[in-house]
């Protein structure tokens, strides 16, 4: 049996078969962009934890660098303190004592400031690639195409916005057509329009109660509706369907259990027989 | 560095999911809506993501998995001028989670590889040339 919910739209050019597929596109969309968000974040504290690991490690070799030249200033002193020294020998004459200790130790101080200021250099250049290639990758797109992640930004900002919006106009007309809610997102929305209204309004208390049960009904309806698809489901699996748990039947589309209730129950009796 | 995090192996992973259900949608969507809804939003999402990985004329610079081997790289000689670890100082994520499910099995099924949070440049190189291929 054909409910409407299964019945293909074709109006003014368009054919849906299924308008659940399209609500999932919508999530695949919404779900990507969420994905791309999170990813661009990981991506971006990736490269800032190199640079930042980068850094420590030159402000380590800085802070060897900076013992290494108190170490050549303590020989440069000892030297000068060296040459500067007179010595008398036992006749009382003269004569200038040997530095070269103290030389060769000013010798290896300056030799080791050297080796780690050329190595900080080494480093700082490394360091300077990665940045000017990072400093690219960062730049946001304007009027000239930006980085990589500037893409990103503009893919989570403004495509998947714009994508989303559209899905929801293409979903709203939908929805006006099958008169079921297909694209709620935060609060259950009921179809509605004018001549139904001023039809009820001129419903009886009981009748109106009879309504209002209906009305509710189709709100726990479409409550099951939005929970089949934005509820924890998995892209993976796009065939997936929800049970009616009454009768097992797939719902909303075979199950006719919110039908039945709200039908008043009709019982044949015989009453000639129970005379 | 002795791994590079599996980044572009995850947009790809994305990008395959995104044109697995735009391909499921168009078999039950087909009129003129929808040719226009996949050429105006869904088919430039899948061109910048793929942009986003490997580079081209629409962005600066080198794309994702180019930029994560030249940071590999760099990291390398960085480390070996240095004699130092650019992981020892624990800024580092190991790798940025996985959202989608499914991802996971589908590389240890097709790739065989246990370790899907981080793989060796090589590794990565492999991976990608094999699917670019397929």
């Amino acid at each position: 049996m054909l409910t409407e919910f299964s019945q293909p739209i074709k109006a003014q050019g368009a054919y849906i078969a299924d308008h659940r597929s399209l609500v999932e596109l919508g999530n695949a969309i919404e779900y990507t962009g969420d994905s791309v968000r999170k990813l661009r974040e990981a991506v971006d504290d990736f490269f800032t934890g190199v640079e930042r690991s980068m850094d420590d490690i030159i402000a380590a070799f800085e802070k060897q660098a900076e013992e290494a030249r108190k170490q050549l200033d303590a020989a440069d002193s000892a030297l000068s303190a060296c040459l500067n020294s007179q010595r008398y020998d036992e006749e009382k004459r003269e004569y200038r004592p040997s530095c070269r200790c103290e030389e060769r130790d000013v010798a290896r101080a300056q030799k080791k400031v050297d080796e780690i200021e050329r190595k900080i250099g080494r480093l700082r250049a490394i360091k300077d690639e990665v940045e000017y290639e990072l400093g690219i990758y960062r730049e946001p797109f304007g009027f000239t195409p930006g980085g990589g992640d500037g893409l990103l930004r503009r893919l989570d900002e403004q495509v998947t916005r714009y994508a989303g919006e559209k899905m929801q106009r293409i979903l709203e007309v939908v929805e006006q057509y099958l008169r079921v809610n297909v694209r709620d997102i935060s609060s259950p929305h009921v179809v509605s329009d004018e001549p139904e209204d001023a039809a009820m309004a001129e419903f009886s208390p009981s009748e109106q109660r009879k309504a209002d049960n209906f009305r509710k009904g189709i709100e726990r309806l479409n409550e099951l509706q939005h929970e089949d698809n934005y509820g924890d489901r998995a892209l993976a699996q796009p065939t997936g369907v929800v049970l009616c748990p009454r009768c097992h039947r797939p719902y909303p589309v075979a199950c006719i259990c919110a039908n039945e209730r709200e039908r008043p129950t009709i019982f044949n009796y015989d009453l000639s027989q129970s005379r | 560095m002795k791994y590079i995090p599996d980044y572009a192996i995850q947009v790809t992973e994305l990008m395959h999911q995104l044109e697995a259900q735009a391909s499921l949608t168009a078999v039950d969507w087909s009129d003129t809506k929808r040719c226009e809804f996949y050429a105006d939003y869904v088919e430039p999402y899948l061109n910048d993501l793929d942009t986003y990985i490997h580079g081209g004329s629409d962005m600066k610079g080198k794309g994702l998995n180019d930029l994560l081997q030249f940071v590999a790289d760099k990291v390398g000689e960085f480390e070996y001028e240095s004699g130092m670890s650019v992981d020892a100082n624990g800024y580092l994520p190991e790798s940025a989670p996985v959202h989608l499910p499914g991802a996971r099995a589908y590389w240890e099924d097709d790739y065989n590889l246990d370790s899907p949070g981080t793989y060796s440049p090589t590794n990565l190189k492999d991976m990608l040339k094999k699917r670019n291929n397929e």
